[in-house]
């Protein structure tokens, strides 16, 4: 059996967000467990194990925090392939963006989308986001059980 | 070309409505006419047999009248021959004086017709051999009981013969002529008759064809005119119409046009329209830029700021400070931009109206406002508010705004009081108004309330960024009503929103 990987995969393409967001992770001493991704295609080679990320251990992440807006491949097309492809679609995604559009929240959970999170413009409120995602979802969520990993 | 030309104009779709009038009216007419023209020359041809056959008659009645007057003579003279009376003489004399003049009326009766001319010629020499004055001279010189002259008696006898049957041809001749001339009168009576009645019978079919060419052409033409032009006014797209070139055609043809027209001009509304629409697309997308990228930069100056906060061992008091208000600058940033948005939505959203109980509406909003400071001893009031029409929705973010205003400015009030109440509906208008007892405002700066991001209060003395009102009035507005505001320095303010019965829907 694998170890189980409870790691959490951030995809984020501002280099301010992936700090504010490490940081308040790091409050949860969930420093360790993040792996950074920049972009929606970064994030699909990832989740696959190619090309950059071939040699990563074998495993899903315990959450995806998906931001909406990132160069190559968004966030949506990103949570479209996930949800459509049996060996991922268990992965917990959590939408993290700016955008409180309707439209972006509607398409987020037609999609499948397990959580919506608007990134708080105060940054207490944005930690505390941040905090409670990350330790819902890489401590106190009980992961899906591990289908033949990719 | 110049052949079809004519041809063309003498289709009859293209004759002009007057000469279709003319054509129409002149169908039954016309047999009319020559049938009245036929029976007045065939009246004047039975006249004319008639005349003919009463001249026959006439004719007749001489021949008689000179066969009598004959024998009247004959008898005279053989009388007087017989019983030497002189009255036998004188009837003698009478006729032979009668003959004369009725013979000159016979030749002048009959002198159109050659062969009784001829008749009448043969009788001179027969009554010139008539021995008549020699048989009363012979009993003149004899006395009674002498032999009569047998000789003189019977040349009397065979010239008598002999006019009689001159007398009888003639007869003959006449009654021949009689019949051929009653023959001739009735048939130009019988022929007046059929023509008379084959007249009214082609007229009458010249009405019925003349009424089904004028309903089969004009009015069911102009029938489709009236329905293409109905199909107009509803909007209808029209049905091909003949094309000719009468009034009725000119009429279509400037429906055509018209509808052409109208057509075109809501094509351009269309274009008009979708331009409109990209122009909101455009802002859409504008929007959503603003909402993304706007904020991202400002939660970083927060968040950065405040990370520098935890650090902030090496900062004095004056630092802390700047650090403080640089967050405070951005988390008010941060509201403004979503206030914007919010207010930029509330003008795009597609409207959903149907009827609204104000009523439960208020009442909910009044607790959610209640339930923001539940220890608050603020006295609402909620008159019976009647239905309204218009979207729910926004409806809700409208009172929302106004009854959390009330609440937030009667907030240094001592015994703060809000009231929700209608004015009686006039001009198919119903008014709506919250009234608070709080600090009020300067009616000088009233027309300033509904404004974006226009404030009358500092914004150290009451919280908020200045969208509340705004939105208040971008929605009345949406619903096609109004919206004024009523109030004093520290005495209060009152807020109308003016809502037609049936909101014209749209922006």
């Amino acid at each position: 059996m694998i170890a189980d990987l409870r790691r959490i995969l951030l995809a984020e393409d501002s280099a301010n967000d992936v700090e504010l967001t490490i940081a308040a992770l790091g409050d949860h001493g969930l420093v360790n467990q993040i792996d950074v991704v920049r972009d929606g295609a970064e994030a699909l080679d990832y989740l696959y194990r190619r090309d950059a990320y071939a040699g990563r251990t074998p495993g899903n992440p315990a959450v995806l925090l998906l931001d909406l807006k990132m160069p190559r491949v968004d966030g949506l097309e990103v949570l479209r392939q996930i949800k459509g492809d049996q060996r991922l679609r268990t992965i917990p995604v959590v939408m993290l963006t700016s955008s409180r559009e309707e439209g972006d929240l509607i398409r987020s959970y037609e999609l499948g989308a397990n959580a919506y999170v608007v990134k708080p413009v105060e940054f207490g409120d944005f930690m505390s986001a941040v905090r409670q995602v990350g330790g819902f979802w890489a401590v106190v969520n009980e992961a899906p059980p591990r289908v033949a990993a990719g | 070309m110049r052949a079809r030309d004519l041809r063309d104009r003498l289709r009859w779709a293209n004759v002009s409505l007057r000469y279709k009038g003319l054509i129409v009216v002149g169908i039954p007419m016309l047999p009319l006419v020559v049938t009245a023209f036929l029976w007045y020359s065939n009246q004047r041809r039975a006249d004319a047999a008639d005349g003919l056959v009463a001249h026959t008659l006439k004719v007749k009645a001489e021949l008689s009248h000179t066969v009598t007057l004959l024998v009247d003579a004959e008898l005279g003279a053989r009388g007087y021959l017989l019983t030497r009376d002189p009255e036998m003489v004188r009837a003698f004399h009478a006729a032979t004086a009668a003959l004369v003049p009725t013979l000159r009326q016979l030749v002048q009766d009959v002198r159109d017709d050659p062969s009784q001319i001829a008749r009448l010629r043969k009788m001179g020499p027969l009554a010139r051999n008539r021995p008549l004055s020699s048989i009363i001279a012979y009993a003149d010189k004899m006395p009674a009981g002498s032999p009569p002259p047998l000789d003189l008696l019977e040349r009397s006898r065979t010239s008598m013969k002999g006019l009689r049957d001159v007398l009888q041809e003639m007869q003959e001749a006449e009654d021949a002529l009689l019949v051929t001339r009653s023959d001739e009168a009735r048939a130009a009576r019988r022929q007046g008759t059929r023509v008379t009645i084959g007249g009214l019978v082609v007229g009458l079919a010249g009405g019925v064809f003349a009424m089904l060419l004028f309903t089969r052409s004009v009015a069911r033409r102009v029938g489709d005119v009236a329905s293409n032009a109905k199909r107009l006014a509803r909007g209808e797209a029209l049905l091909p119409m003949e094309a000719s070139r009468d009034e009725v055609g000119g009429l279509a043809d400037a429906l055509d046009r018209a509808g052409a027209l109208l057509a075109e001009r809501d094509a351009e509304l269309s274009r008009r329209v979708e331009q409109t629409a990209a122009a909101n697309r455009e802002l859409e997308s504008f929007s959503y830029s603003v909402s993304h990228d706007l904020r991202a930069p400002l939660r970083h100056i927060d968040g950065f700021a405040s990370l520098l906060e935890r650090r902030a061992d090496g900062l004095d008091e004056q630092g802390r400070k700047h650090l403080r208000t640089i967050r405070e600058a951005a988390t008010r940033m941060g509201q403004l931009v979503d206030d914007l948005l919010s207010f930029s939505r509330m003008g795009r959203a597609e409207m959903a109206c149907a009827d609204v109980d104000l009523h439960t509406l208020v009442s909910d909003v009044v607790e959610e406002v209640r339930r923001d400071e539940p220890t608050r001893a603020l006295e609402w009031t909620i008159d019976p508010l009647p239905p309204v029409y218009g979207d729910r929705a926004m409806l809700r973010v409208a009172f929302r705004n106004l009854l959390a205003n009330a609440a937030k400015y009667t907030g240094p009030v001592a015994h703060p009081a809000v009231t929700v109440g209608t004015l009686p509906r006039v001009n198919g208008e119903q008014i709506v108004y919250v009234r608070d007892n709080g600090v009020g405002f300067d009616m000088t700066y009233a027309h300033k309330l509904f404004g974006v991001f226009q404030r009358l209060h500092a914004a150290d003395e009451f919280e908020g960024t200045g969208i509340g009102l705004a939105n208040v009035h971008r929605i009345v507005q949406r619903h096609g009503g109004r919206t004024w505001a009523e109030g004093a320095v520290n005495q209060g303010a009152t807020f109308f929103i003016a809502l037609p019965d049936h909101g014209e829907a749209g922006s």
